[in-house]
């Protein structure tokens, strides 16, 4: 059992269809590696390449070429130019995501000698690109204390860390699909994987330790099974789109948390987490970014984790149109990686900031007018039929914002309020709150000044808090647990 | 005061240390002794222990952290079907529910969604529903009932008594794990409890 892809080869050009996600895909392609071996290149450098291209007249042979090459990127191709003399060329592969796994695209065309060469090369690429998609796909080599481990009867390691969260279309087999997309995109390493559909009908979880798959453990509907045959069981789910969390068991360095978790959800008004991407054994930073969609209008709050939190956003509120407001609390690195894209693509919002971070990110957006500079004092944001209120704070020197909706009972803290999360003790929700107390104090002691602490929480206590979702670190859910942790830091 | 050049200096850092380079020096050399600032001492040995090390304090904020110590068990979480939200619980409302003559009328009056076994999914789909629901437990020879709205629970009770927030919790998550507990599903949007 195996994934391969299906191709389809025409003239310039070859098709690929594969049942993985872009970026997945995106990992596997590489323009110069997938061209060496190609029988018309000799030799390929940093930065040129010499290939034999026919003669004008072929009784005459071959001759060699020197061409130079620079490589681009956009967000769905890359591509290829090189010149030399009269002969140019011109590669591209483009990933197109269908929503039900990504088409391939390997195109080229070329000038004066090179014109005649084209068709090899991009065969060859299509061809070594499928062979390389195959053969990363994972293989099934059961054992029986693994299949333990896929249905939770064994304890898994405390090294597990939340290493990746999407969500994705399965086309043939969701089994080897899921573990290909996280081998594929988080490589070769141990894994607890576990995939559900959304109305809880659907559960499957895998063991993936390299590119094999050696626990697996499936519930759909009433039926229940372990190994062999939970493979036939979970094949298919009985929804079009599942989710994927999956756990690296060795505790991976870096995650890709994609997929949007509702923290509130009521007719008309809703509130999500989005994780985006972050390394977290690098100081212990995770960033958090918050959807509110009331009615049809959306509010992002800080947002960041790249083109990848467009398509999250965009399964929420499918046209960015209706984002109508995006709140930058503080502007650090990670939200101006995804802000420039944001404003362009959600182009009828308004981008609020506190008067300090909002002039320092207006000339760097390609429309400063969409800035809407805030004064550091009590206003609100009108968002559907409600309001969501801004809070200033002072805590880190110049002005932040925190924002309260009435509505969810969610304080959104900004940096006012966040954790350090070191390898291991990070969560999306706040598991043990004296841990979590003792996070949030190795954040505040360092990153905070105590005066304005103080002044932010006389602000925020006077709310009716049900949920603390800061800018870094977990969520913390419970109005008692809230007041909980108010009052430690009101003593502290 | 000059430190031991074995040890690693982190302070200053607070909380946002380089918990890679603490990882790696145990995993080559079996052991590493920080020197940490004193307010995140605490978290430090919390995340060592987490991570399966063993940690020994050899002065004021001054560790040491070796491979190998009690692994901590881990296990994704279950997806909640049923939230329990303490300030969304009305007393009122589970007194009401108490009440064995106002059940009786709500039952009678109210459309069945669901009867059946309590099954994780069939609940997970039924409880999303939008207006407010009453689910009816039964457990062994008792009966619990169960008001949600928006998968959330805002009044439990079983007959004769309310019950707490932390008791509606746990009778729930027994519910959910019995297989032989079976459970009836009223929409009662238009009943007035």
């Amino acid at each position: 059992m195996s994934l391969k892809p299906t191709m389809s080869i025409e003239k310039g050009a070859a098709k690929i269809i594969v049942p993985l996600d872009p970026e997945s895909v995106r990992k596997i392609v590489n323009i110069i590696e997938l061209m060496k071996g190609a029988e018309p290149i000799e030799e390929i450098g940093t930065n040129y390449m010499v290939v034999k291209v026919p003669r004008l007249a072929r009784f005459m042979g071959h001759r060699r070429a020197r061409l130079e090459y620079k490589l681009y990127e956009t967000d769905e191709t890359e591509i290829l130019v090189a010149k030399g003399g009269v002969d140019s060329l011109i590669l591209a592969i483009d990933v197109i995501d269908t929503g039900e796994g990504a088409h391939i695209v390997v195109s080229g065309g070329g000038a004066g000698g090179a014109a005649k060469i084209v068709d090899n090369i991009v065969r060859h690429m299509a061809e070594k690109l499928a062979e390389r998609i195959a053969s990363s796909s994972p293989v099934i080599e059961l054992t029986p204390d693994d299949n333990k481990l896929a249905a939770l009867t064994a304890i898994l390691p405390s090294t597990a860390t939340l290493a990746y969260y999407d969500s994705f279309t399965p086309v043939r087999n969701t089994v080897l699909e899921a573990a290909q997309r996280v081998i594929a995109l988080l490589g070769p390493d141990d894994y607890f994987v576990e995939v559900t559909d959304y109305r809880g009908s659907y559960l499957l979880r895998l063991v993936i330790r390299g590119n094999r798959i050696t626990g697996i453990y499936a519930e759909v509907g009433e039926e229940k099974a372990e190994g062999q045959r939970a493979i036939t069981l979970a094949a298919r789910p009985p929804e079009h789109r599942v989710r994927i969390k999956a756990w690296s068991l060795t505790g991976s360095a870096e995650m890709y948390l994609f997929e949007a978790e509702p923290i509130y959800v009521e007719e008309n008004h809703r509130v999500y987490w989005v994780g985006g991407v972050a390394k977290p054994d690098y100081g212990g930073l995770m960033p958090n970014t918050y959807i509110v969609v009331s009615g049809y209008e959306a509010l992002v709050v800080d947002p960041s984790g790249g083109p990848r939190f467009i398509r999250a956003l965009r399964n929420i509120v499918q046209d960015l149109d209706n984002v109508r407001h995006i709140v930058v609390t503080a502007a650090e690195a990670d939200v101006a990686v995804t802000l420039n894209e944001l404003v362009e693509k959600a182009s009828h919002a308004t981008l609020h900031a506190s008067s300090y971070w909002g002039s320092l990110l207006a000339p760097l957006l390609p429309n400063p007018g969409q800035v809407n500079l805030l004064p550091a004092r009590p206003g609100s944001i009108r968002l559907g039929g409600g309001e969501i209120s801004i809070i200033p704070s002072r805590v880190r020197g110049v002005a932040t914002l925190s924002l309260y909706d009435p509505r969810s009972r969610i304080l959104f803290a900004g940096e006012s309020l966040g954790a350090v999360s070191p390898p291991g003790l990070w969560s999306i929700y706040v598991e043990e709150l004296d841990e979590y107390i003792e996070m949030v104090k190795s954040y505040l002691e360092f990153s905070v000044g105590k005066n304005a602490l103080r002044e932010w929480l006389e602000r925020v206590t006077s709310l009716d808090v049900s949920t603390i979702a800061p800018r870094h670190g977990p969520l913390l859910r419970g109005k008692e647990k809230v007041s909980k942790l108010l009052q430690a830091l009101s003593k502290w | 005061m000059a430190r031991d050049a074995s040890v690693l200096d982190l302070r200053g850092m607070g909380g946002f240390i380089p918990y890679w380079s603490i990882e790696d020096l145990v995993k080559k050399t079996g052991e590493a002794v920080i020197n940490v600032d004193e307010a995140v001492e605490k978290l430090i040995e919390i995340w060592a222990r987490r991570r399966g090390y063993s940690v020994e304090r050899l002065g004021k904020a001054l560790l040491r952290i070796k491979a190998g110590g009690t692994v901590e068990s881990f296990k994704p979480r279950e997806e909640e079907i049923l939230g329990v939200s303490e300030d969304k619980c009305s007393n009122d409302l589970s007194q009401k529910l108490s009440d064995i003559s106002r059940i009786v009328e709500v039952v009678l009056k109210a459309p069945i969604l669901y009867r059946g076994r309590a099954d994780r999914a069939e609940l997970a789909k039924i409880v999303k529903r939008p207006g407010t629901l009453l689910l009816r437990f039964h457990i062994g020879a008792s009966d619990y009932f169960f008001v949600s709205k928006g998968a959330t629970i805002i009044a439990a009770a079983k007959l004769g008594a309310p019950l707490s927030p932390a008791q509606a919790k746990s009778v729930l998550e027994a519910a959910l794990k019995d297989r032989s507990v079976s459970v009836t599903i009223y929409d009662i949007s238009a009943v007035t409890i």
